[in-house]
C-alpha cells in the first residue's frame, strides 16, 4: 500500500460523508416542508373533553372543544422551573378552540393530567364564520338561514347562514371524504385572496406576483446578460477596462440583496419612475402613477440583482466550446458573426440556459429588496387586466417569500400562522422546483438538438 | 489561419493566382471559401451529417433544398463518404468514427468548390485502415483540385504528392518534384532529413 493510496481513502470517505450530509439536509427539508405543510388541510378531529384546575372537585371542571395541535413533554427539572407539582413526566397538549366569546385566545396549552372525559363526539362542528373566524360546537337548531351553535362553554350562538363560509363535522367523515375536503381546501388555498391580515384565505395574488415578477425579470435579464457575456467573451479585448468590467461583474453577485433593494428605490423608483412621471403623466402629479414602488421595479431590481449569474454562466459556456469549431467555422469562409450565430451560440445555448435556471430560482425567493420596490403586505387584486397591455406594471403585489415572512413573524396569531407558514413555503418550493424542471427539459432539448 | 493565433509570425509572400495572401486588403473570408481546409483532428460540427456539409454551401447563399440535396451528395461522393452515411445522414456527425469524421470534414470543404485544399497532416490522428482511405481520396481528389498536404510521414508525402516542398523550422530548405527530392536531393538537409539520419 503507497501513501498515495492511503490518501485517497482518505478523500473518498470525506467526500462521501459531505455527500450524505447534504442529502440528509435534503431529505429532511422535504420531510418538513410536507408534513408541516400538506397538514394544514388535514381535517383533524374535534376531541371534547373537561378540564378541572383542582382535581377534587370534578363539578367546577369546565368543557373544552377543539383540534389538538401539538403535544409536549415536560421533565422534572422543567416543571420545577415552572413551579408546577406535577408528577414528571407531565405532557401538555395544545389545543384549538376557536373563537371564544370571552375574548380568550384560540389557542391554550392544557396539563394531560387535569383532563378528564375525553370524548369525540361525531355531531360537533365545524364553522367558519365570516366574523368570528373558526367556531367549534354542537349544532342546535337549524332554521329559516340560521343555524344555533352551542359553544363549549355552554353560550349559544345564532349565525345567519349567509355569514358562515363553511361548516363540517370532521368527527363523522370517513378517509374519502376527508381526502376530498382536503384537496378542496387546498384548491381554495391556492385560488383564493387572503383574509384576515394574512392569517387566513388563500395566496392567490402572492403566487401571481411572484410568477408574474419572476418571469418579467427573465425577460429583462435573459438578452441584457447574454449579450453581456457575449461581448465580454467574444469581442472585447483583454485589456485593463475589460479586466475591471469582468471584476465589477463578479463583485456585484457579491453584493447583499438588500442593498440592490435600497437601489432600485432610490434609482428606479424615484428617478426612472420620477422621470416617466413628468413626462408621460404630469396630468396626475403629485399623484405618482410610475414614481412607486410597482410591479415593474421589482421585476428590474431582481434582472439587476441576477444579471451577473447570467453573464457568468453565459461567459462559461463560451469558454468550454473547443476552439475547432470556430476554426472549422472560419475555414469554411463564415465570418465572424456567422461563426457565432451558426456554431458558437448554439452550442452554448444550454450554459445560457443555465444561468438564467439559476437567475429564476434566485429571484423566486428575494424578500428584502422587493419590500424597498414594490411587494406589500396586502394587495388582494391581480396585477393583470383584460385589456392591453394584460399586465398592470405599475401596481403592487404581494409575494411568496414576504408571505412567509409576513406571516410567520408579523402575525399576531403565531400559534395559527405556523402551519400556514410552511404551507406557503411549500408551494414556494414546488413553484421553484417546477420552474427548474420546465428549464432542464428544454435545456436538455436543447442539448440533445445540438451537441 | 494563421492570424487567429497570438503567437505565429509570417515572412515572405504566399500566392493564389498572383494574389499575395498576406496583403492588405484580402477579404479573409472570400480567402477562406477559395482554399479549403482540414486539420489535423478531425473537426466536424455538432450538427448532422447532411448539415455539416450543407453548413458551407448555406453560407454561399444556396438555399433551396433540393440544390443542397444534390451538392451534399456530390461533395459526400467524392469524399468517398457517400456509401457509408447515405442511411443516417441526419445523424449527429459526432457519433462517426474518426476516419469518416476526417472525410467528412474533407467533404465539408470540397462542397464549396476550393480552387486549393489544404490538408494539415489530414491522418496523423488516424489508424492505418483509415489512412490508407484518406490517401486513396487525395489520390482521387488531386485529380479536380490542388491539393496542399502537410505531413510529417515520408512514405506518405512519396505516395500521394507530385511536388515537395521540405521545410524545417518554419523555413522552407528546398522544393522540387517529388521524385528529385526524394532521389536527388540538393540540399544536404534533405538528404538527412530523407535518408533518416535526421529527424
Amino acid at each position: 500500500m503507497t501513501p498515495d493510496y492511503h490518501q485517497r481513502n482518505y478523500w473518498f470517505w470525506l467526500a462521501a460523508l459531505a455527500s450524505a450530509f447534504v442529502l440528509m439536509l435534503l431529505l429532511a427539508l422535504s420531510y418538513l416542508m410536507l408534513s408541516r405543510g400538506l397538514g394544514l388541510f388535514w381535517p383533524a378531529d374535534i376531541v371534547q373533553f373537561r378540564v378541572s384546575q383542582n382535581a377534587e372537585s370534578p363539578h367546577e371542571a369546565s368543557l373544552v372543544l377543539g383540534e389538538v395541535v401539538s403535544q409536549q413533554q415536560l421533565t422534572a427539572p422543567q416543571l420545577a422551573a415552572a413551579g408546577l407539582t406535577f408528577s414528571a413526566p407531565a405532557t401538555r397538549i395544545l389545543v384549538k378552540q376557536g373563537y371564544q366569546p370571552s375574548g380568550a385566545p384560540a389557542f391554550r396549552w392544557y396539563w394531560q393530567q387535569q383532563l378528564s372525559d375525553v370524548q369525540r363526539p361525531p355531531e360537533v362542528l365545524l364553522v367558519r364564520h365570516r366574523q368570528f373566524g373558526e367556531l367549534y360546537g354542537w349544532p342546535q337548531a337549524m332554521s329559516e338561514g340560521q343555524l344555533l351553535l352551542q359553544l363549549a362553554n355552554g353560550q349559544q350562538l345564532r349565525l345567519q347562514q349567509a355569514d358562515i363560509m363553511l361548516q363540517l363535522a370532521p368527527n363523522s367523515l370517513s378517509w374519502l371524504q376527508k381526502m376530498r375536503w382536503f384537496a378542496g381546501q387546498w384548491w381554495s388555498f391556492l385560488s383564493t385572496e387572503p383574509r384576515e391580515a394574512n392569517s387566513a384565505g388563500g395566496i392567490l395574488p402572492a403566487i401571481t406576483g411572484t410568477l408574474l415578477s419572476v418571469l418579467l425579470m427573465a425577460v429583462v435579464v435573459a438578452p441584457i446578460g447574454i449579450m453581456a457575456g457575449i461581448y465580454l467573451h467574444e469581442y472585447a479585448r483583454d485589456g485593463r477596462l475589460v479586466r475591471l468590467v469582468r471584476l465589477s461583474v463578479h463583485n456585484l453577485a457579491g453584493v447583499p440583496s438588500v442593498v440592490f433593494g435600497v437601489f432600485g428605490l432610490g434609482f428606479f423608483v424615484y428617478v426612472l419612475g420620477g422621470s416617466i412621471d413628468q413626462l408621460f403623466y404630469p396630468e396626475r402629479l403629485p399623484q405618482p402613477t410610475f414614481g412607486t414602488p410597482g410591479l415593474i421595479w421589482v421585476s428590474l431590481t431582481l434582472a439587476l440583482l441576477t444579471l451577473p449569474v447570467v453573464i457568468v454562466a453565459t461567459e462559461e459556456g463560451l469558454a468550454r466550446i473547443p476552439s475547432s469549431l470556430r476554426l472549422g467555422g472560419y475555414a469554411l469562409g463564415a465570418t465572424k458573426a456567422e461563426v457565432l450565430r451558426k456554431l458558437i451560440l448554439p452550442a452554448a445555448r444550454p450554459a445560457m440556459l443555465t444561468g438564467i435556471i439559476l437567475a429564476v430560482s434566485r429571484a423566486a425567493g428575494e424578500v428584502a429588496p422587493l419590500i424597498f420596490v414594490g411587494v406589500v403586505k396586502y394587495a388582494p387584486v391581480l396585477p393583470l387586466s383584460s385589456s392591453a397591455p394584460y399586465i398592470q406594471l405599475d401596481q403592487q403585489i404581494m409575494s411568496l417569500g414576504f408571505q412567509i415572512y409576513d406571516v410567520g413573524l408579523q402575525s399576531s396569531n403565531a400559534d395559527a400562522a405556523e402551519p400556514r407558514v410552511f404551507a406557503i413555503a411549500l408551494v414556494l418550493l414546488v413553484l421553484i422546483g417546477v420552474l427548474n424542471l420546465l428549464a432542464m427539459r428544454l435545456r436538455r432539448y436543447y442539448r440533445r438538438r445540438v451537441v | 489561419m494563421n492570424e487567429l493565433l497570438d503567437d505565429a509570425v509570417t515572412e515572405g509572400d504566399v500566392l493564389l493566382d498572383e494574389l499575395n495572401i498576406y496583403g492588405p486588403g484580402v477579404d479573409l473570408a472570400e480567402l477562406r471559401r477559395r482554399v479549403g481546409i482540414v486539420f489535423q483532428k478531425p473537426n466536424p460540427f455538432p450538427l448532422s451529417v447532411y448539415e455539416n456539409v450543407a453548413f458551407g454551401l448555406r453560407l454561399q447563399g444556396v438555399n433551396s433544398s433540393r440544390q443542397l440535396d444534390e451538392l451534399v451528395e456530390e461533395a459526400l461522393v467524392k469524399a468517398a463518404l457517400w456509401q457509408e452515411v447515405k442511411e443516417r445522414l441526419f445523424d449527429n456527425a459526432l457519433t462517426l468514427s474518426g476516419g469518416q469524421q476526417q472525410r467528412l470534414v474533407i467533404a465539408r470543404a470540397i462542397a464549396i468548390e476550393p480552387e486549393v485544399l489544404l490538408l494539415d497532416e489530414p491522418a496523423s490522428a488516424l489508424d492505418p485502415i483509415s489512412t490508407l482511405k484518406i490517401e486513396e481520396l487525395i489520390y482521387e481528389l488531386k485529380q479536380h483540385y490542388t491539393i496542399v498536404i502537410v505531413t510529417h510521414n515520408m512514405q506518405q508525402a512519396a505516395r500521394v504528392s507530385d511536388f515537395t516542398a521540405f521545410m524545417n523550422l518554419g523555413r522552407l530548405v528546398e522544393f522540387n518534384t517529388t521524385n528529385r527530392i526524394f532521389t536527388d536531393p540538393s540540399e544536404p538537409q534533405t538528404e538527412d532529413y530523407i535518408t533518416g539520419r535526421f529527424g
